[in-house]
Protein backbone atom coordinates (compact mmCIF):
# COMPACT_ATOMS: atom_id res chain seq x y z
CA UNK A 1 0.00 0.00 0.00
CA UNK A 2 1.42 3.69 -1.18
CA UNK A 3 2.25 5.98 2.25
CA UNK A 4 1.69 8.87 1.00
CA UNK A 5 -2.31 8.86 0.51
CA UNK A 6 -2.30 7.40 3.97
CA UNK A 7 -0.23 10.23 5.30
CA UNK A 8 -2.55 12.42 3.54
CA UNK A 9 -5.37 11.45 5.86
CA UNK A 10 -2.98 11.04 8.86
CA UNK A 11 -2.60 14.81 8.38
CA UNK A 12 -6.00 16.08 7.61
CA UNK A 13 -7.35 13.86 10.23
CA UNK A 14 -5.13 15.32 13.16
CA UNK A 15 -6.20 18.60 12.36
CA UNK A 16 -9.93 17.53 12.22
CA UNK A 17 -9.25 15.94 15.54
CA UNK A 18 -7.64 19.14 17.04
CA UNK A 19 -10.46 21.47 15.62
CA UNK A 20 -12.69 18.88 17.02
CA UNK A 21 -11.09 18.87 20.64
CA UNK A 22 -10.51 22.36 20.69
CA UNK A 23 -14.10 22.89 20.47
CA UNK A 24 -15.35 20.12 22.59
CA UNK A 25 -13.67 21.06 25.79
CA UNK A 26 -14.35 25.01 25.49
CA UNK A 27 -17.84 24.22 25.72
CA UNK A 28 -18.08 24.66 29.50
CA UNK A 29 -15.56 27.88 29.94
CA UNK A 30 -16.16 31.31 30.13
CA UNK A 31 -16.20 33.22 26.83
CA UNK A 32 -12.91 34.72 28.17
CA UNK A 33 -10.88 31.37 28.52
CA UNK A 34 -12.85 29.79 25.58
CA UNK A 35 -11.19 32.67 23.18
CA UNK A 36 -7.97 32.24 24.85
CA UNK A 37 -8.33 28.32 24.11
CA UNK A 38 -9.59 28.47 20.80
CA UNK A 39 -6.60 30.98 20.17
CA UNK A 40 -4.33 28.47 21.59
CA UNK A 41 -6.28 25.64 19.36
CA UNK A 42 -5.51 26.99 16.09
CA UNK A 43 -2.01 27.79 17.06
CA UNK A 44 -1.41 24.08 17.41
CA UNK A 45 -3.40 23.10 14.24
CA UNK A 46 -0.33 25.70 12.45
CA UNK A 47 2.09 24.00 14.40
CA UNK A 48 0.84 20.79 13.12
CA UNK A 49 0.60 22.00 9.68
CA UNK A 50 3.95 23.47 9.47
CA UNK A 51 5.91 20.33 11.48
CA UNK A 52 4.14 17.24 9.07
CA UNK A 53 4.39 19.68 5.46
CA UNK A 54 7.65 17.97 4.65
CA UNK A 55 7.67 14.25 3.83
CA UNK A 56 9.70 12.22 4.23
CA UNK A 57 11.63 14.74 6.39
CA UNK A 58 14.51 17.11 4.85
CA UNK A 59 17.84 17.60 6.57
CA UNK A 60 16.65 20.77 8.23
CA UNK A 61 13.68 19.11 11.14
CA UNK A 62 11.18 21.51 12.46
CA UNK A 63 12.66 21.50 15.69
CA UNK A 64 11.12 24.91 16.83
CA UNK A 65 7.95 24.08 15.51
CA UNK A 66 6.99 20.82 16.95
CA UNK A 67 8.11 22.32 20.37
CA UNK A 68 5.80 25.11 20.01
CA UNK A 69 3.09 22.14 19.29
CA UNK A 70 4.19 20.54 22.28
CA UNK A 71 4.06 23.56 24.41
CA UNK A 72 0.69 24.93 23.25
CA UNK A 73 -0.71 21.62 23.87
CA UNK A 74 -0.51 21.64 27.87
CA UNK A 75 -3.72 23.47 28.32
CA UNK A 76 -5.23 21.19 25.73
CA UNK A 77 -7.36 18.15 26.09
CA UNK A 78 -5.16 15.50 26.94
CA UNK A 79 -6.10 13.38 23.79
CA UNK A 80 -4.39 15.93 21.69
CA UNK A 81 -1.19 14.21 23.07
CA UNK A 82 -1.91 11.31 20.44
CA UNK A 83 -2.08 13.92 17.83
CA UNK A 84 1.38 14.99 18.87
CA UNK A 85 2.57 11.72 18.73
CA UNK A 86 1.81 11.74 15.24
CA UNK A 87 3.65 14.03 13.65
CA UNK A 88 7.22 13.11 15.86
CA UNK A 89 7.93 9.67 13.33
CA UNK A 90 6.78 12.20 10.65
CA UNK A 91 8.69 14.81 11.00
CA UNK A 92 11.87 14.46 12.99
CA UNK A 93 15.01 12.01 12.10
CA UNK A 94 14.94 8.34 13.54
CA UNK A 95 17.71 8.86 16.46
CA UNK A 96 15.92 12.00 18.07
CA UNK A 97 12.66 10.24 17.39
CA UNK A 98 12.91 8.78 20.83
CA UNK A 99 13.47 11.75 22.37
CA UNK A 100 10.82 13.42 21.27
CA UNK A 101 8.49 10.82 21.91
CA UNK A 102 9.56 11.02 25.84
CA UNK A 103 9.50 14.71 25.59
CA UNK A 104 6.18 14.56 24.92
CA UNK A 105 4.93 11.61 27.56
CA UNK A 106 6.72 14.15 30.31
CA UNK A 107 5.22 17.28 29.11
CA UNK A 108 2.05 14.82 28.87
CA UNK A 109 1.73 14.35 32.86
CA UNK A 110 1.68 18.07 32.69
CA UNK A 111 -0.62 18.84 30.49
CA UNK A 112 -3.11 15.96 31.84
CA UNK A 113 -2.59 17.64 35.43
CA UNK A 114 -3.04 21.41 34.15
CA UNK A 115 -5.91 20.41 32.31
CA UNK A 116 -7.70 18.74 35.18
CA UNK A 117 -6.90 21.83 37.69
CA UNK A 118 -8.12 23.91 34.45
CA UNK A 119 -11.88 21.76 34.83
CA UNK A 120 -11.84 20.99 38.36
CA UNK A 121 -10.56 24.01 39.76
CA UNK A 122 -14.33 25.47 40.60
CA UNK A 123 -15.11 21.58 42.41
CA UNK A 124 -14.59 21.85 45.93
CA UNK A 125 -11.71 19.19 45.77
CA UNK A 126 -12.44 18.21 49.35
CA UNK A 127 -15.61 16.59 48.67
CA UNK A 128 -13.17 14.26 46.55
CA UNK A 129 -12.28 11.20 48.12
CA UNK A 130 -8.44 11.54 47.20
CA UNK A 131 -7.96 7.39 46.56
CA UNK A 132 -10.85 7.76 43.59
CA UNK A 133 -8.71 10.87 42.33
CA UNK A 134 -5.34 9.26 41.72
CA UNK A 135 -6.80 6.54 40.57
CA UNK A 136 -9.02 8.35 38.33
CA UNK A 137 -5.66 10.44 36.97
CA UNK A 138 -3.81 7.04 36.76
CA UNK A 139 -6.01 5.23 34.44
CA UNK A 140 -6.72 8.37 32.49
CA UNK A 141 -3.00 9.18 32.24
CA UNK A 142 -2.26 5.50 31.50
CA UNK A 143 -4.65 5.41 28.73
CA UNK A 144 -3.13 8.61 27.81
CA UNK A 145 0.26 6.82 27.28
CA UNK A 146 -1.07 3.64 25.49
CA UNK A 147 -2.97 5.62 22.67
CA UNK A 148 0.12 7.87 22.42
CA UNK A 149 2.68 4.99 21.69
CA UNK A 150 -0.19 3.70 19.53
CA UNK A 151 -0.04 6.64 17.19
CA UNK A 152 3.47 6.92 17.25
CA UNK A 153 4.15 3.42 16.20
CA UNK A 154 1.37 3.90 13.67
CA UNK A 155 2.88 7.03 11.96
CA UNK A 156 6.09 5.03 12.19
CA UNK A 157 5.09 2.42 10.60
CA UNK A 158 3.81 5.10 7.74
CA UNK A 159 7.07 6.62 7.37
CA UNK A 160 8.61 2.45 7.49
CA UNK A 161 6.40 1.71 4.19
CA UNK A 162 7.27 5.13 2.45
CA UNK A 163 11.26 4.11 3.09
CA UNK A 164 10.94 0.89 2.23
CA UNK A 165 8.91 1.86 -1.29
CA UNK A 166 11.94 4.37 -2.06
CA UNK A 167 14.15 1.75 -1.35
CA UNK A 168 12.04 -0.99 -3.22
CA UNK A 169 11.84 1.58 -6.35
CA UNK A 170 15.67 2.24 -6.01
CA UNK A 171 16.76 -1.40 -5.68
CA UNK A 172 14.21 -2.09 -8.36
CA UNK A 173 15.31 0.88 -10.92
CA UNK A 174 19.30 -1.04 -10.20
CA UNK A 175 18.22 -4.21 -11.02
CA UNK A 176 16.46 -2.90 -14.51
CA UNK A 177 20.15 -1.13 -15.48
CA UNK A 178 21.85 -4.04 -14.41
CA UNK A 179 19.40 -6.57 -16.54
CA UNK A 180 20.00 -3.92 -19.54
CA UNK A 181 23.69 -3.45 -18.88
CA UNK A 182 23.62 -7.51 -18.84
CA UNK A 183 21.63 -7.58 -22.07
CA UNK A 184 24.23 -4.82 -23.68
CA UNK A 185 27.37 -7.02 -22.55
CA UNK A 186 26.03 -10.27 -23.88
CA UNK A 187 25.41 -8.59 -27.20
CA UNK A 188 29.07 -7.20 -27.21
CA UNK A 189 30.41 -10.66 -26.03
CA UNK A 190 28.19 -11.88 -29.01
CA UNK A 191 30.14 -9.22 -31.50
CA UNK A 192 33.19 -9.95 -30.69
CA UNK A 193 32.95 -13.49 -31.04
CA UNK A 194 31.27 -13.04 -34.99
CA UNK A 195 34.24 -10.21 -35.15
CA UNK A 196 36.82 -12.69 -33.93
CA UNK A 197 35.32 -15.55 -36.18
CA UNK A 198 35.47 -12.94 -39.71
CA UNK A 199 39.57 -12.10 -38.06
CA UNK A 200 40.85 -15.99 -37.54
CA UNK A 201 39.04 -17.73 -40.42
CA UNK A 202 37.91 -15.89 -43.35
CA UNK A 203 40.17 -13.40 -43.11
CA UNK A 204 42.86 -14.88 -43.16
CA UNK A 205 41.97 -17.08 -46.33
CA UNK A 206 40.79 -14.18 -48.13
CA UNK A 207 44.39 -12.20 -47.22
CA UNK A 208 45.78 -15.15 -48.79
CA UNK A 209 43.61 -15.38 -51.59
CA UNK A 210 44.28 -12.10 -52.89
CA UNK A 211 47.69 -12.75 -52.33
CA UNK A 212 47.78 -15.93 -54.88
CA UNK A 213 45.86 -13.28 -57.13
CA UNK A 214 48.83 -10.72 -57.21
CA UNK A 215 51.44 -13.49 -57.69
CA UNK A 216 49.29 -14.38 -60.75
CA UNK A 217 49.72 -11.00 -61.86
CA UNK A 218 53.28 -10.63 -61.87
CA UNK A 219 54.32 -14.21 -62.36
CA UNK A 220 54.55 -15.92 -65.90
CA UNK A 221 51.78 -16.98 -68.21
CA UNK A 222 52.96 -20.58 -67.33
CA UNK A 223 52.96 -20.43 -63.88
CA UNK A 224 49.72 -18.42 -63.89
CA UNK A 225 47.29 -21.55 -64.37
CA UNK A 226 49.01 -22.73 -61.48
CA UNK A 227 48.37 -19.97 -59.48
CA UNK A 228 44.42 -19.71 -60.67
CA UNK A 229 44.14 -23.36 -59.25
CA UNK A 230 45.48 -22.09 -56.27
CA UNK A 231 43.08 -19.11 -56.01
CA UNK A 232 40.23 -21.48 -56.93
CA UNK A 233 41.06 -24.20 -54.41
CA UNK A 234 41.19 -21.14 -51.64
CA UNK A 235 38.46 -20.12 -52.70
CA UNK A 236 36.43 -23.18 -51.93
CA UNK A 237 38.68 -23.20 -48.48
CA UNK A 238 36.84 -19.81 -48.31
CA UNK A 239 33.08 -20.66 -48.86
CA UNK A 240 33.99 -24.10 -46.50
CA UNK A 241 34.89 -21.40 -43.56
CA UNK A 242 32.06 -19.39 -43.99
CA UNK A 243 29.47 -22.70 -44.32
CA UNK A 244 31.07 -23.85 -41.42
CA UNK A 245 30.91 -20.74 -39.21
CA UNK A 246 27.24 -19.77 -40.68
CA UNK A 247 26.37 -23.20 -39.16
CA UNK A 248 28.22 -22.76 -36.09
CA UNK A 249 26.58 -19.61 -35.27
CA UNK A 250 23.14 -21.56 -35.82
CA UNK A 251 23.69 -24.21 -33.76
CA UNK A 252 24.82 -21.52 -30.63
CA UNK A 253 21.47 -19.47 -31.59
CA UNK A 254 19.82 -22.96 -31.38
CA UNK A 255 21.30 -24.15 -28.58
CA UNK A 256 19.45 -21.72 -26.54
CA UNK A 257 15.74 -22.95 -25.92
CA UNK A 258 16.26 -26.35 -25.75
CA UNK A 259 19.25 -25.86 -22.92
CA UNK A 260 16.67 -23.31 -20.99
CA UNK A 261 13.55 -26.47 -21.48
CA UNK A 262 16.73 -28.92 -19.78
CA UNK A 263 17.11 -25.85 -17.39
CA UNK A 264 13.35 -25.47 -16.34
CA UNK A 265 13.10 -29.27 -15.60
CA UNK A 266 16.31 -29.67 -14.21
CA UNK A 267 14.92 -26.95 -11.51
CA UNK A 268 11.34 -29.18 -10.62
CA UNK A 269 11.81 -31.69 -7.39
CA UNK A 270 9.87 -33.84 -6.32
CA UNK A 271 8.07 -34.28 -9.95
CA UNK A 272 9.45 -36.09 -13.32
CA UNK A 273 9.80 -33.74 -16.05
CA UNK A 274 10.54 -35.55 -19.50
CA UNK A 275 11.94 -33.04 -21.90
CA UNK A 276 12.07 -34.04 -25.99
CA UNK A 277 13.49 -31.87 -28.45
CA UNK A 278 13.49 -32.45 -32.25
CA UNK A 279 16.96 -32.82 -33.42
CA UNK A 280 16.18 -30.53 -36.35
CA UNK A 281 15.00 -28.16 -34.21
CA UNK A 282 15.50 -24.61 -36.70
CA UNK A 283 17.51 -21.68 -35.28
CA UNK A 284 14.39 -19.11 -33.65
CA UNK A 285 14.28 -15.69 -33.21
CA UNK A 286 15.24 -14.73 -29.61
CA UNK A 287 11.98 -13.23 -28.91
CA UNK A 288 10.00 -16.54 -30.25
CA UNK A 289 12.40 -18.89 -27.93
CA UNK A 290 12.11 -16.68 -24.99
CA UNK A 291 7.80 -16.51 -25.52
CA UNK A 292 8.02 -20.39 -26.18
CA UNK A 293 10.19 -20.58 -22.46
CA UNK A 294 7.45 -18.54 -20.53
CA UNK A 295 4.78 -20.39 -21.93
CA UNK A 296 6.52 -23.78 -20.73
CA UNK A 297 7.56 -22.30 -17.25
CA UNK A 298 3.94 -21.39 -16.94
CA UNK A 299 2.27 -24.61 -17.91
CA UNK A 300 5.17 -26.52 -15.77
CA UNK A 301 4.46 -23.84 -12.61
CA UNK A 302 0.24 -25.07 -13.68
CA UNK A 303 0.66 -28.68 -13.60
CA UNK A 304 2.42 -28.39 -9.97
CA UNK A 305 0.24 -25.88 -8.24
CA UNK A 306 -2.86 -26.38 -9.75
CA UNK A 307 -2.49 -29.99 -11.48
CA UNK A 308 -0.70 -32.11 -8.37
CA UNK A 309 1.09 -33.61 -11.41
CA UNK A 310 3.61 -36.36 -10.62
CA UNK A 311 5.13 -36.34 -14.10
CA UNK A 312 5.48 -33.52 -16.80
CA UNK A 313 6.80 -34.21 -20.58
CA UNK A 314 7.85 -31.38 -22.96
CA UNK A 315 8.27 -31.53 -26.16
CA UNK A 316 9.71 -29.19 -28.95
CA UNK A 317 9.17 -30.28 -32.19
CA UNK A 318 10.05 -28.40 -35.70
CA UNK A 319 6.91 -27.98 -38.01
CA UNK A 320 7.21 -26.93 -41.80
CA UNK A 321 7.60 -23.36 -40.86
CA UNK A 322 6.59 -23.36 -37.43
CA UNK A 323 7.69 -24.52 -34.05
CA UNK A 324 5.47 -26.23 -30.89
CA UNK A 325 5.88 -26.54 -27.44
CA UNK A 326 3.89 -29.32 -25.97
CA UNK A 327 3.78 -29.37 -22.42
CA UNK A 328 1.61 -32.55 -21.07
CA UNK A 329 1.13 -33.56 -17.11
CA UNK A 330 -0.48 -36.56 -15.13
CA UNK A 331 -2.41 -34.26 -12.52
CA UNK A 332 -6.22 -34.02 -11.52
CA UNK A 333 -6.64 -31.61 -14.81
CA UNK A 334 -9.85 -29.70 -14.78
CA UNK A 335 -13.27 -30.68 -16.10
CA UNK A 336 -14.12 -26.68 -17.44
CA UNK A 337 -10.69 -25.16 -18.60
CA UNK A 338 -11.22 -21.42 -18.16
CA UNK A 339 -8.77 -19.08 -19.22
CA UNK A 340 -7.06 -17.42 -15.75
CA UNK A 341 -3.98 -15.03 -15.73
CA UNK A 342 -1.82 -17.89 -16.46
CA UNK A 343 -3.28 -19.12 -19.68
CA UNK A 344 -4.63 -15.66 -20.79
CA UNK A 345 -1.14 -15.05 -20.49
CA UNK A 346 0.27 -17.61 -22.09
CA UNK A 347 -2.24 -17.28 -25.13
CA UNK A 348 -0.92 -13.31 -25.35
CA UNK A 349 3.05 -14.13 -25.75
CA UNK A 350 1.60 -16.66 -28.45
CA UNK A 351 -0.44 -14.45 -30.12
CA UNK A 352 2.45 -11.50 -29.50
CA UNK A 353 5.11 -13.40 -31.57
CA UNK A 354 2.20 -14.45 -34.13
CA UNK A 355 1.68 -17.89 -32.73
CA UNK A 356 -1.55 -19.45 -31.16
CA UNK A 357 -2.15 -21.39 -27.78
CA UNK A 358 -4.66 -24.54 -27.58
CA UNK A 359 -5.25 -25.79 -24.44
CA UNK A 360 -6.99 -29.51 -23.57
CA UNK A 361 -8.03 -31.85 -20.21
CA UNK A 362 -8.76 -35.34 -21.29
CA UNK A 363 -11.40 -36.68 -19.43
CA UNK A 364 -9.29 -39.38 -18.01
CA UNK A 365 -7.01 -36.56 -16.10
CA UNK A 366 -3.97 -34.26 -17.20
CA UNK A 367 -3.97 -31.50 -18.52
CA UNK A 368 -2.17 -30.36 -22.41
CA UNK A 369 -0.66 -27.18 -23.84
CA UNK A 370 0.34 -26.20 -27.10
CA UNK A 371 1.88 -23.52 -28.04
CA UNK A 372 2.73 -22.81 -31.76
CA UNK A 373 5.56 -20.20 -33.01
CA UNK A 374 5.77 -18.99 -37.03
CA UNK A 375 9.77 -19.44 -37.55
CA UNK A 376 10.08 -16.44 -39.24
CA UNK A 377 14.31 -16.90 -39.94
CA UNK A 378 15.21 -13.61 -38.38
CA UNK A 379 17.54 -16.01 -35.95
CA UNK A 380 19.89 -17.22 -39.47
CA UNK B 1 70.26 -8.41 -53.07
CA UNK B 2 68.10 -7.71 -49.92
CA UNK B 3 68.14 -10.87 -47.45
CA UNK B 4 64.26 -11.37 -45.92
CA UNK B 5 63.07 -13.31 -43.22
CA UNK B 6 59.53 -14.16 -43.52
CA UNK B 7 57.85 -14.82 -40.04
CA UNK B 8 54.29 -15.98 -40.99
CA UNK B 9 52.33 -18.80 -39.01
CA UNK B 10 49.29 -19.23 -41.58
CA UNK B 11 51.47 -21.36 -43.77
CA UNK B 12 49.19 -20.77 -46.94
CA UNK B 13 50.07 -16.90 -46.79
CA UNK B 14 53.73 -17.53 -45.67
CA UNK B 15 54.70 -19.71 -48.89
CA UNK B 16 52.60 -17.57 -50.77
CA UNK B 17 54.12 -14.58 -49.96
CA UNK B 18 57.79 -16.13 -49.87
CA UNK B 19 56.80 -17.13 -53.59
CA UNK B 20 55.76 -13.18 -54.47
CA UNK B 21 58.20 -11.54 -52.63
CA UNK B 22 60.89 -14.00 -54.78
CA UNK B 23 59.36 -12.77 -58.08
CA UNK B 24 61.46 -9.73 -58.07
CA UNK B 25 65.45 -10.11 -58.20
CA UNK B 26 66.22 -7.63 -55.63
CA UNK B 27 65.00 -10.09 -52.98
CA UNK B 28 66.38 -13.35 -51.46
CA UNK B 29 64.09 -14.86 -48.99
CA UNK B 30 66.66 -16.11 -47.05
CA UNK B 31 64.93 -18.27 -43.91
CA UNK B 32 61.19 -18.00 -42.38
CA UNK B 33 59.87 -18.90 -38.94
CA UNK B 34 56.27 -19.20 -37.90
CA UNK B 35 55.85 -18.02 -34.09
CA UNK B 36 57.71 -14.76 -32.34
CA UNK B 37 59.99 -17.40 -30.33
CA UNK B 38 61.60 -18.73 -33.22
CA UNK B 39 61.57 -15.61 -35.42
CA UNK B 40 63.81 -14.06 -32.37
CA UNK B 41 66.27 -17.08 -32.65
CA UNK B 42 65.91 -17.12 -36.48
CA UNK B 43 66.83 -13.19 -36.57
CA UNK B 44 69.78 -13.84 -34.52
CA UNK B 45 70.89 -16.99 -36.19
CA UNK B 46 70.60 -15.79 -39.88
CA UNK B 47 70.66 -11.87 -39.46
CA UNK B 48 68.38 -10.61 -42.77
CA UNK B 49 68.53 -7.42 -44.13
CA UNK B 50 64.98 -7.07 -43.32
CA UNK B 51 61.96 -9.00 -41.47
CA UNK B 52 58.64 -9.66 -42.46
CA UNK B 53 56.56 -10.34 -39.68
CA UNK B 54 52.73 -11.03 -39.11
CA UNK B 55 51.57 -8.63 -35.52
CA UNK B 56 49.52 -11.79 -34.84
CA UNK B 57 51.10 -14.53 -33.93
CA UNK B 58 51.49 -18.04 -31.47
CA UNK B 59 53.73 -18.05 -28.01
CA UNK B 60 54.15 -14.77 -28.81
CA UNK B 61 53.31 -11.71 -30.36
CA UNK B 62 55.24 -10.03 -33.61
CA UNK B 63 54.85 -6.87 -31.17
CA UNK B 64 56.68 -8.81 -28.67
CA UNK B 65 59.35 -10.45 -30.77
CA UNK B 66 60.06 -7.24 -32.22
CA UNK B 67 60.80 -5.92 -28.45
CA UNK B 68 62.87 -8.99 -27.71
CA UNK B 69 65.13 -7.96 -30.93
CA UNK B 70 65.70 -4.56 -29.51
CA UNK B 71 66.43 -5.24 -26.17
CA UNK B 72 68.83 -7.94 -27.41
CA UNK B 73 70.17 -4.79 -29.15
CA UNK B 74 69.29 -6.30 -33.18
CA UNK B 75 68.33 -3.15 -35.03
CA UNK B 76 67.59 -4.90 -37.82
CA UNK B 77 64.20 -3.32 -40.20
CA UNK B 78 61.14 -5.14 -39.16
CA UNK B 79 57.96 -4.19 -41.00
CA UNK B 80 54.85 -5.58 -39.36
CA UNK B 81 51.66 -7.02 -41.34
CA UNK B 82 48.21 -7.15 -40.26
CA UNK B 83 45.03 -8.53 -41.97
CA UNK B 84 43.12 -5.61 -40.45
CA UNK B 85 43.78 -1.85 -39.71
CA UNK B 86 44.50 -2.21 -36.07
CA UNK B 87 45.25 1.09 -34.76
CA UNK B 88 46.20 -0.52 -31.06
CA UNK B 89 48.62 -2.93 -32.69
CA UNK B 90 49.82 -0.29 -35.29
CA UNK B 91 50.73 2.23 -32.57
CA UNK B 92 52.16 -0.15 -30.12
CA UNK B 93 54.10 -1.95 -33.27
CA UNK B 94 56.03 1.75 -34.03
CA UNK B 95 56.40 2.54 -30.21
CA UNK B 96 58.66 -0.65 -30.28
CA UNK B 97 60.71 -0.09 -33.37
CA UNK B 98 58.90 -1.51 -36.26
CA UNK B 99 59.97 0.08 -39.87
CA UNK B 100 56.97 0.03 -41.17
CA UNK B 101 53.18 -1.37 -40.32
CA UNK B 102 51.56 -2.36 -44.04
CA UNK B 103 48.25 -4.80 -44.07
CA UNK B 104 48.45 -7.92 -46.01
CA UNK B 105 46.44 -7.25 -49.05
CA UNK B 106 48.59 -4.37 -49.46
CA UNK B 107 49.88 -4.11 -53.86
CA UNK B 108 53.66 -5.15 -53.95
Amino acid sequence: MDARPLLFWVRWGGVAVCLVLGVMVQIDDSVAARRWLIGVSLIHVLAFLRVTRQFPPGPRSPTAWLALQLAVSLPLDSSIWIVNALSIPLAMPRETRRRWLIASLVLGVAGFALFLWLRLRSVQMEKLPLLDLAVALGVGYAEMVLWTLIAYFAAGLIVKMDADKRELAGLNAELMSSRAMLAESSRMAERLDIARELHDSLGHHLTTLNLELEIAQHCSPDDRDEQVRKAQFLARLLLADLRDTVTSWRRELNSGLPEALHSLSAGVSHTKVHVKIDPDMPALAPPHAHALLRCAQEAVTNALRHGGASEIWIEAVAAPGEVEVRVRDNGVGCARISPGNGLTGIRTRAQEQGGSAAFESPAAGGFLLSVRIPQTGDAA
Amino acid sequence: MIRLLVVEDETLFRVGLQKLLSLHEEFEIIGEAADGEEAVLAVQELRPDAVIMDVHLPRCSGIVALERLRELGVQTPVILLSTFDEEDSFLKGMRAGASAFLRKDVPL
